[in-house]
């Protein structure tokens, strides 16, 4: 199949972003300040928790665990929905023949909004407590732009493959969990016992995570080994989960 | 003009269907050692054709048969597994009306989520957008949500917005079943003005009087397989033809099953054995156009022994709704018959039937001669068709007639 890329596809994806998006608080009282509300409230919470715990004293401890939440939450959501991206839809593509990399465009691209409105809470929280801004402020977009390859490259094969295993999604919900403990959101590294802080960092998420706190907050240079590490990942996952994709894609619509 | 749009060639599909469903890692991880029992079911075995541009093509067969599957391939959705689709041009399917509508969102939204996922751009729609309303009939309610619109408001709106996507291919499945009478003429009419502007069209449905009407070229897949290909008019008496014998075949298996609640009695002197049709040359046919010649032929058995002295015979023809459409016996045309014994034939010729379009169901009988006490009589147990011409048949009879402007 040679992609081409038309003008309909690009309304089609814009269409399907607006519908996902008006649909998601559909229906329910507060609507589109859910969006803002629920992360709001998930950081109230684990704030309340883990501040006694873990602050030690850190004055941007706040503002590191709403950092680690919103690539955290961008990450659990964007995959959750990427997965379900083609059975969700399965009612279209199963009448209507349109590039189907626009579903899991779509999925993503709709995760990536809330991200953008979850960053305004972080800038609310800066305005009580700001921090240097520096050029390296410049660099967050390049690494949610790194990530969203990343989520991507990952939703190109689970999309695929959950549609003829179903338990995927179950799989990836615990998967989550676990990475979330994982991946130094609500807690600062330097806590963990040494041998396990080099491990850590075998774990992408928290790289991003740590070093998007080190320019929004330390207003440091992150380490760029690790940064080029987590760019080629994030490439050769995209890469290839997009090759894979082009060639199941077809044989799929049978399996709904 | 030679150049084709689609060609098929040599197109199998074969799909398989586990017996059991092994859709999670438990079933898959306990049975790994189970060879998997999968069944493959051919939905489509070497189906050759090509359609040129402009054509309309009907594609007709009964259920099951593999049109939907062939459009579907047609479409995309589907991969041939082994064989080939060409097709040249933008396909536009209407397999399904008013996909990916969602029935919270507003007649404005779905207008542009629907468009656009038929390959339209937001533009385009924009700018059709009035006509799409306008047909539609919808004016005052694009701003209500499509649950609040009843079902045959969805099927005009869908319908609106997918007649305006541009392409150059038309894949149309059954839509044209859907709606009132009004608006199956509406849409009829708007197909009619894509056959005007050249497109091409493959039109999927088991009414074969709408291909008839519709197209010039049919193909009749049966089992899977094309049958035959050819003029419309051809391969739909040969359905309707097919059709019958499987009605036939049915009732005769019914028959078998109520022997004793069968609508026939008599004396039994003598008994109908066979009738049959056929046409002007002796052909056996079941199907018949407005003019045709029909001849029935009766075959008839004698008890052994018996000779009946001056016995009638008599047709009967019943239209679809019960209403005695015609009636004859053998002495109303002077045919006078001395003596029959053993076995026999007789034969009531039709020589041009002016009956509307549809299936009539005929009764014959073997009477006494004084019509009194019937020997065998035989009701409505034999059918024949009248194929449906280019325009539609008003009223139980056609009488040969015509117009003239003075």
């Amino acid at each position: 199949m040679k992609l081409k890329i038309t003008k309909s596809n690009w309304d089609l994806l814009a269409e399907m972003i607006k519908t996902d998006f008006k649909l998601r608080y559909h229906g329910s009282l507060l609507g589109f300040l859910w969006v803002l509300l629920k992360p709001f409230c998930i950081f109230l919470i684990l704030y309340i928790i883990f501040y006694y715990l873990f602050a030690r004293g850190d004055e941007y401890f706040a503002l590191r665990l709403i950092l680690g939440l919103i690539v955290y939450s961008f990450f659990a959501e964007a995959t959750t929905h990427g997965i379900n991206s083609l059975l969700g839809k399965a009612n279209i593509i199963l009448k209507v023949n349109f590039p189907r990399q626009i579903v899991v465009f779509a999925s993503v691209i709709n995760s990536l909004i809330t991200l953008g409105i979850s960053f305004f809470i972080f800038l609310i929280f800066w305005v009580f407590k700001p921090t240097a801004i520096t050029w390296l402020w410049l660099l967050f977009p390049v690494y949610i732009l790194v990530l969203t390859l990343f989520v991507l490259g990952i939703s190109f094969f689970t999309s695929i493959i959950s549609v003829r295993f179903r338990d995927l999604q179950n799989i990836w919900d615990v998967l989550l969990q676990v990475l979330f403990y994982a991946s130094a959101v609500f807690y600062p590294i330097s806590i963990l016992p040494e041998k396990l802080q080099k491990w850590i960092y075998l774990n992408p998420l928290t790289i991003y995570i740590q070093q998007i706190r080190q320019i929004l907050v330390d207003g440091e240079l992150p380490d760029m080994k690790l940064f080029v590490a987590i760019l080629l990942l994030s490439v050769g996952t995209f890469i290839l989960g997009y090759l894979y994709f082009r060639r199941n894609i077809k044989k799929v619509a049978e399996y709904f | 003009m030679n150049s084709y749009v689609i060609k098929v060639d040599r197109v199998s599909k074969n799909f398989n269907i586990p017996h059991e469903k092994r859709n999670t890692f438990k079933e898959h991880f306990w049975n790994v050692f189970k060879p998997r029992k999968k069944e493959s079911f051919e939905a489509l075995s070497n189906v050759c054709f090509e359609v040129r541009k402009g054509e309309w093509l009907g594609l007709i067969g009964r259920n099951g048969s593999g049109k939907s599957t062939l459009l579907k391939m047609l479409a995309g959705i589907y991969q041939p597994d082994s064989g080939k689709i060409v097709t040249k041009g933008k396909i536009i399917p209407f397999l399904e009306l008013g996909v990916g509508f969602n029935s919270e969102l507003s007649a404005r939204e779905n207008i542009f989520l629907n468009g656009t996922m038929l390959g339209m751009t937001r533009e385009g729609l924009e700018n059709s957008f009035d006509k799409i309303v306008e047909f539609a009939e919808i004016k005052s309610f694009l701003d209500t949500p499509l649950k609040n619109f009843s079902s045959g408001m969805q099927v005009r709106l869908a319908f609106a917005i997918a007649i305006q996507s541009e392409g150059d291919i038309y894949l149309l499945d059954e839509v044209m079943a859907v709606g009132d009478t009004v608006f199956q003429q509406r849409c009829l009419e708007e197909f009619l003005e894509l056959k005007e502007n050249g497109k091409t069209v493959i039109l999927v449905s088991h009414d074969a009087d709408l291909v008839r009407r519709t197209c010039k070229r049919a193909v009749l897949l049966e089992n899977r397989k094309v049958k035959r290909i050819g003029k419309s008019d051809d391969i739909c008496d040969l359905y309707t033809q097919y059709n019958i014998e499987i009605k036939e075949k049915i009732k005769a298996r019914d028959k078998k099953r109520d022997r004793g609640k069968e609508e026939r009695d008599g004396t039994k002197d003598a008994s109908v054995s066979s009738v049959y049709f056929a046409d002007r040359n002796g052909e056996s046919r079941n199907v018949f156009r407005r003019g045709d010649e029909i001849n029935v032929n009766i075959e008839y058995d004698v008890k052994d022994g018996v000779t009946l002295e001056k016995p009638v015979f008599g047709i009967g023809i019943h239209n679809q709704s019960g209403v005695h459409v015609f009636g004859c016996y053998t002495d109303d045309l002077g045919v006078r018959i001395h003596k029959i014994k053993e076995k026999g034939k007789i034969a009531f010729k039709i020589n041009d039937v002016n009956l509307s379009a549809g299936s009539y169901l005929i009764s014959i009988a073997i009477y006494s001669e004084s019509r009194v006490i019937p020997i065998d009589r035989v009701v409505k147990a034999y059918t024949f068709e009248i194929a449906q011409g280019r325009a539609k048949d008003f009223g139980v009879v056609q009488l040969s007639s015509e117009w003239k402007i003075q």
